[in-house]
């Protein structure tokens, strides 16, 4: 079972409401989507056991000697 | 001369701060909170002016597509696929670039128009207002930002801004020469704030700090502030009165309990961006 | 005939990824060759659309099946316009999962799951 917990308006207090709720619920996962600002860990005192690079898309590269500045866009 | 109000964490208040500020400073308000604009609940314009915001998206031509995939391959979006005997196209995801009929050799692709937001614009206690609305549901904020703050007239602007600190108040920044950024003396407030004065930093834009919902101690955002040189333009008091007072859509600086305190951040400010 | 699997590693007995879009390889086995190929997933490195990527990707192996857990809206409308059959499976071994479609233990996937829901 995923419960998403969403407000339309921020500050309302959903990261307040999943950390309550969540500690109350038996075998949970805390997933933290606000991935702008993130603030779910601030509740816990814990370690990072796993860090990964998220890879969500390429950067452009001019290659200057190609490159006519045509500045089509 | 347009000053970004930012603040990395949502509901510090920002539009409460930018619709006062103004209001004092006589100056235009815009909403680019385009996802959840709120700043018209307090100021409410007669609205003037109305518009559509277009994005286009690629069509193909049956006839002339040759099936190549070509388009598909140039987009870096996923907005085309190739199945079967045809090209799919994902309207949502194309970010209206250009490159799938830059790379079409058959000439099968022409481009639609479809709305995604609007802008309005009107008049509220004597100031312009201006905002932009994206439409529920629609996956980018950003062409309607954008045409917002690009097509705002020669005046100054107090820019409301998105919350957190991605693409959205990226797009905003890029239209702005200084920055206040609005906090609340929490773990969270200051969190976030710290990821905010990343960004200005980052973008080379001056700033100034407001603490909302304040609670009148030497607080872990004024300690920040002091340790790290940061100008402190005011405070806004955590009060009852000062709640009830937004909760019922009414403008604070227009009660006499706090129409000084923002009369002297408006001083404070103006004199902190030399305007 | 060629079958996709999603999978969470490069080799057959690597669990099946009930992700489509976002797993991150597929292994692709020839029922002829009975041999297994490994490529990395293109839809893990996209920002958007990772379902697309990753069938527009399959699609262009020419494979006949699809074994994974369920298609996003965008992923199922690509697969089923090629015509590519999809099936469901639990997280078993790759080489598992290809047995247990060849006994027609598995169960056609007939319609998209939720978006950006690889997981029940």
């Amino acid at each position: 079972m995923v419960i998403s917990v969403l407000s339309g308006k921020g500050g309302t207090g959903k990261t307040t409401v999943v950390a309550a709720l969540s500690e109350l619920i038996k075998n949970v996962i805390k997933v933290d989507c606000d991935v702008d600002a993130p603030n779910l860990y601030l509740f816990y005192k814990g370690m990072d056991v796993e860090k990964k690079n998220f890879y969500g898309g390429k950067k452009a590269k001019i290659n200057k000697s190609l490159c006519i500045e045509c500045e089509i866009w | 001369m347009n000053i970004a109000i930012l603040s990395g964490k949502g509901g510090t208040g920002k539009t409460t701060v930018s619709t006062n500020l103004a209001m004092t400073l006589g100056v235009s308000y815009v909403d680019c909170d385009v996802e959840e604009p709120n700043g018209f609940i307090f100021l409410n314009p007669s609205i003037q002016k109305r518009e559509d915001v277009f994005v286009e998206y690629p069509v193909i031509d049956q006839k002339k597509c040759v099936l190549c995939g070509a388009c598909a391959k140039a987009c870096q979006f996923n907005a085309l696929a190739k199945a079967g005997k045809e090209i799919v196209v994902f309207e949502k995801l194309c970010h209206d670039c250009g490159a799938c009929r830059l790379a079409c050799k058959a000439d099968a692709l022409s481009y639609v128009k479809r709305s995604i937001g609007k802008l309005e614009s009107g008049m509220a206690k004597e100031i312009n207002c201006y905002r932009g609305i994206l439409n529920v549901g629609e996956p980018m904020a950003v062409p309607v930002i954008r045409k917002l703050l690009k097509e705002l007239p020669k005046e100054d602007h107090l820019v409301d801004c998105p919350p957190g600190t991605s693409c959205n108040v990226v797009t905003a920044l890029k239209y702005v020469d200084a920055a206040i950024l609005v906090t609340e003396p929490s773990e969270f407030g200051l969190h976030d704030l710290k990821m905010a004065v990343e960004l200005v930093k980052l973008y080379n834009i001056p700033y100034g700090i407001i603490i909302n919902k304040d609670d009148g101690q030497d607080n872990m955002v004024k300690t920040f502030c002091k340790a790290n040189e940061v100008k402190l333009f005011g405070t806004v008091p955590y009060s009852m009165e000062a709640a009830s007072l937004y909760s019922k859509g009414m403008m604070l600086c227009e009660n006499d309990n706090h129409k000084k305190n923002f009369i002297n951040m408006a001083e404070k400010i103006k004199e902190a961006f030399t305007w | 005939m060629k079958i996709a699997i999603s999978a969470t590693g490069q080799n057959k007995e690597s669990l099946l990824d009930r992700r489509f879009g976002r797993c991150d390889y597929f292994l692709i086995y020839d029922t002829e060759a009975g041999e297994f190929e490994a490529m990395v997933n293109n839809g893990v490195s996209s920002g958007g659309g990772a379902g697309i990527a990753a069938a527009s990707q399959v699609i262009e192996e020419n494979v006949s099946v699809i074994i994974t857990g369920n298609l996003g809206p965008n992923a199922f409308e690509l697969i089923e316009k090629a015509g590519i059959k999809a099936y469901s499976c639990e997280a078993l071994p790759v080489f598992r999962t290809v047995e247990m479609f060849q006994k027609k233990g598995l169960s056609e996937i007939n319609a998209a799951g939720n978006a950006h829901h690889g997981m029940k």
